[in-house]
């Protein structure tokens, strides 16, 4: 089996860490994983903005970037969700229709492709499970709140299960937004961060002493906030988390 | 018009008062979730009322008629408004064939829409607004901040003193029920007064020609059982086909509004009273030209339910009138721009696109993906906040390109190296007002990797 | 007539394809003890109950909650000391302390109690004029859900209003905190007879 890494650009720029545990995780559980270097950017940021007619070019750089691979797999449920739902504006060519279909995120791949059921990953933290939105109410990685008479999980808990010595806290707000939203980050920067503040003191008055997500983006606010702020709590992609042994 | 992310950074200058709004809106989230939890079909009742409604919008025309003709078979006098003008001209020739100059009105978001209120003060009829929350904001003459509860911006503190000025409850005095038993008496020498009562609809019923009216207070009732006229103006798209769909909309609505199973009073208006008259407004009012666009339409399934407010964490934290528009929050965000795209064009930006708007409406309209199409349409209109169409398709290309797309990502994180997060050289950009940057790592993932590859090799 | 014309074309023009009308099951309480649920969805609605063996016992019932001898005007059978409806002119019954009336269907989900104009002696400002509402139901009478309500209701034909009333008029207008007693009935008493 193929496997064709997408590494969002911020995170190959900022958050490599990120990247590299995602990387790696793959290859201890015996994926031909490649990271197809002329890879760009998804689009998302310009088409959010508005002007998904400026990011054409970048859709259909990615469907040649990945094509040739079984599965495009990316630690963000976001750029998924982007190529998912939102290349609907290409011409639906083979291509295409098999980019949009293979593109996974991180968690859904281990469990729905690789259908892992255990890891020798140790976390021995408490740990907060931020649910990003793109993930949770895009790809529908779990049961958002608002949904009833489905049980309340995501596959981002069922991974963490895994996961020796960790422990969720269990937050106020299971999944509120933190007010990252691309453009909107900047566009509504009061409202954002008042978001982001938000989030951060429920983990925190819960214990947490790291904040976990699929989504680096949703991490990189909250980080921002809180360095800013001097708040003793972590951030972290839980590709690192589960990434936690080695062979 | 003042930017919504300049009014939402007014609003949260008051941190507590911030923190404050969103937690009276958060429990009444939550009071959802429980009364929602009780049915277990709940998911599929909110796809029989989006089929419902789709299904009447397909045949909206067909539907009117059958609507129209039954209500006349009824007894009552049916007008079609296509826009808010000939609306308010409807309202105020019933007032003037009757020669009132007092009419009680319930809630209407329609009537607000179509700015009633001033243009019957501005024809000396006194119009007193019958609600609770309605009555509040009509005292200070501000618009409603929410399409449910009105007044959920304003403090008992800053009720009670309105209420001490205009109907002379004891100074100081805030207590809820002291407030509402004064509002209460005021309210029914009004009641008992008005030669006209108006009321909004929240559904039409083709097959029977019935208007259907849900309210808490029983306000809507007082008013059209002790006045002799009685007014009810309906969006065109308020109707459903049959009577027995009624079942599937108030097991809905009151659930998705304020978490009651049900609203107090669900009252089934066919007819007349005894020497009574009966109008029924049916308004266009735009409708007809949402109706025309097919990523829009489904928005007018909309039943008026306020859960896409509540739930919104935007709306939360910077309240109903930084929208500056008829309907606030997510539902607004999609329904306005279609009237007027210059001066609501920048709402769908005020979103973070979370979804959850789309996930708790009991209609299932799909506000967000809706947001995000009209954010195309905005910036295709080339409207500032679409962005620099120039630089966005230099940006494109620049995407579209691995070579200058590496550059400039190692020139970023090299100059974050240099200066980092909190220093002076970035403070002026938006994010780092409130927040730091990233702390650049020496190398990126694909400098690590190109490494890793070659010493596998 | 020429807005309706505009209107109508416009629609014609803009309107989806024909999209299905579905057909919506009958959805059933999975409670079995429909009075039960009944009963407490009213009391968590701010309503009294009174759960009584024979009709006969109304009266009791009415006078062990409301002792005063106020003004009560019942469309029911006249019960002892009360006034009938006298007159259709809707003011006349401003200053009724109670008013006693029949429901004609009740749902246990919602606690709301079906009554049309027919029950109200055709004074359809009766239960929301009085300061306090009497309803009375028989448990036969008490379905699962709105659907088996809007079942037996069927299509209106003798009666030009109808209304579900769930409790007593309420208000959270201001800062959501919860008020009975809003410009309605101030408090809701069911009898439910059996």
């Amino acid at each position: 089996m193929k496997v064709g890494l997408f590494i969002p650009c911020y995170m190959d720029q900022f958050y490599p860490q990120a990247a590299i545990a995602t990387y790696k995780l793959l290859v201890k559980l015996g994926c031909d994983v490649a990271y197809p270097e002329g890879q760009t950017c998804c689009g998302q940021p310009l088409a959010n903005a508005g002007n998904e007619a400026a990011s054409r070019g970048s859709y259909l750089h990615f469907v040649t970037m990945f094509e040739k691979y079984d599965y495009i797999v990316a630690p963000s449920g976001s750029c998924v969700y982007h190529v998912r739902h939102h290349f609907d504006t290409l011409e639906q060519t083979e291509a295409v229709k098999k980019v949009r279909a293979k593109t996974l995120d991180l968690t859904e791949f281990l469990l729905d492709v690789l259908q892992i059921s255990s890891l020798p990953a140790k976390y021995p933290h408490k740990v907060g499970l931020h649910q990003s939105c793109h993930g949770l109410r895009g790809l529908h990685l779990g049961t958002s709140s608002e949904l009833v008479n489905k049980p309340l999980a995501s596959k981002l808990h069922e991974l963490l299960s895994m996961v020796e010595g960790l422990t969720l806290v269990e937050l106020d707000r299971k999944d509120e937004c933190c007010g990252f939203g691309g453009t909107f980050s900047v566009k509504e920067p009061d409202i954002s961060v008042k978001m982001g503040k938000d989030r951060i003191r429920d983990h925190f008055s819960k214990g947490a002493e790291v904040i976990t997500a699929g989504d680096m983006s949703c991490l990189m606010h909250l980080e921002g906030i809180i360095s800013r702020q001097n708040i003793p709590i972590k951030v972290i992609h839980i590709a690192e988390i589960l990434n936690t042994y080695e062979i | 018009m003042m930017p919504h992310a300049q009014k939402a950074a007014i609003f949260n200058k008051d941190e507590a008062r911030t923190d404050w709004h969103d937690a009276s809106l958060w429990m009444v989230r939550k009071k959802r979730d429980f009364a929602v939890s009780e049915i277990p079909e709940w998911e599929f009742l909110r796809e029989f009322a989006s089929d419902i409604k789709m299904h009447t919008l397909s045949k909206l025309d067909d539907y009117l008629e059958s609507f129209e003709k039954a209500a006349i078979q009824n007894g009552a006098i049916v007008h079609w408004a296509a826009d808010a003008k000939e609306h308010n001209d409807i309202v105020l020739s019933i007032l003037n064939k009757h020669q009132a100059k007092k009419m009680v009105k319930s809630k209407s978001m329609l009537t607000e829409e179509c700015h009633l209120n001033e243009f019957l003060e501005h024809h000396n009829i006194e119009v007193i607004d019958s609600d609770l929350g309605e009555r509040i904001i009509q005292m200070l003459n501000e618009p409603p901040s929410h399409i449910v509860l009105p007044a959920i911006h304003l403090k008992k503190e800053e009720i009670g003193e309105l209420f001490h000025r205009e109907l002379h409850t004891e100074k100081g005095a805030t207590d809820p029920q002291y407030l509402t038993e004064a509002a209460r008496h005021h309210l029914r020498e009004k009641f008992h007064t008005a030669q006209v009562a108006l009321t909004g609809v929240n559904f039409g019923i083709a097959e029977t020609g019935e208007i259907v009216v849900c309210t808490n207070e029983g306000n809507a009732d007082m008013g059209v059982h002790l006045t002799p006229v009685q007014i009810h103006s309906m969006g065109i798209e308020k109707l459903i086909p049959r009577r027995s769909d009624l079942a599937v909309f108030t097991r809905l609505l009151a659930r998705s509004a304020t978490g009651q199973p049900v609203t107090v009073f669900t009252s089934h208006h066919r007819n007349p009273k005894p020497a009574g008259e009966m109008h029924i407004i049916l308004v266009d009012n735009g409708r007809t030209e949402q109706l025309g666009k097919p990523d829009f339409r489904s928005s007018l399934k909309c039943i008026r339910c306020g859960a896409c407010m509540n739930t919104c964490p935007i709306y939360r934290r910077s309240g109903g009138h930084s929208y500056e528009t008829t309907i606030p929050g997510p539902i607004g965000s999609i329904l306005t721009p279609g009237i007027d795209l210059k001066k609501h064009g920048q709402l769908p930006f005020a979103s973070t696109l979370c979804g959850s708007c789309t996930d708790v409406c009991p209609v299932k309209i799909d506000i967000h993906t809706q947001l995000y199409k009209w954010r195309q349409i905005v910036s295709e209109a080339g409207l500032p906040e679409g962005g620099n169409k120039t630089m966005m398709s230099i940006m494109g290309s620049g995407l579209a390109s691995p070579s200058f797309f590496h550059r400039l990502g190692n020139i970023g994180r090299k100059l974050l190296r240099l200066f980092p997060g909190k220093e002076r050289f970035l403070s002026f950009t938006v994010w780092t007002k409130d927040r730091d940057l990233p702390k650049a790592p020496v190398e990126s993932f694909r400098e690590w990797y190109v490494k890793q590859t070659k010493d596998g090799q | 007539m020429a807005s309706k014309e505009t209107i109508l074309a416009k629609i014609k023009s803009n309107r989806p394809n024909l999209w299905p009308l579905p057909d919506v099951p009958i959805f059933e309480t999975s409670v079995t003890d429909k009075k039960k649920l009944f009963i407490q969805i009213l009391e968590r609605g701010g309503s009294k109950v009174h759960c009584i063996d024979d009709s006969s016992q109304i009266h009791q019932v009415i006078t062990t909650h409301f002792p005063e001898n106020n003004r009560m005007v019942s469309t029911l059978p006249l019960l002892e000391g009360m006034e009938g409806i006298t007159t259709l002119h809707p003011d006349f019954y401003e200053g009724t302390e109670v008013a006693i009336i029949e429901g004609l269907i009740g749902v246990a989900e919602n606690g709301a109690l079906w009554v049309t104009e027919n029950e109200l002696g055709k004074v359809r400002v009766l239960p929301f004029i009085a300061q306090h509402l009497i309803m009375i139901i028989s448990a036969k009478n008490i379905v699962g859900t709105m659907h088996e309500a809007y079942k037996a209701l069927g299509l209106p034909t003798t009666s030009g209003f109808g209304v579900f009333i769930a409790g007593p008029s309420k208000t959270a207008d201001i800062e959501q905190s919860l008020v009975i007693g809003a410009q309605g009935a101030r408090s809701l008493l069911v009898i439910v007879t059996p």
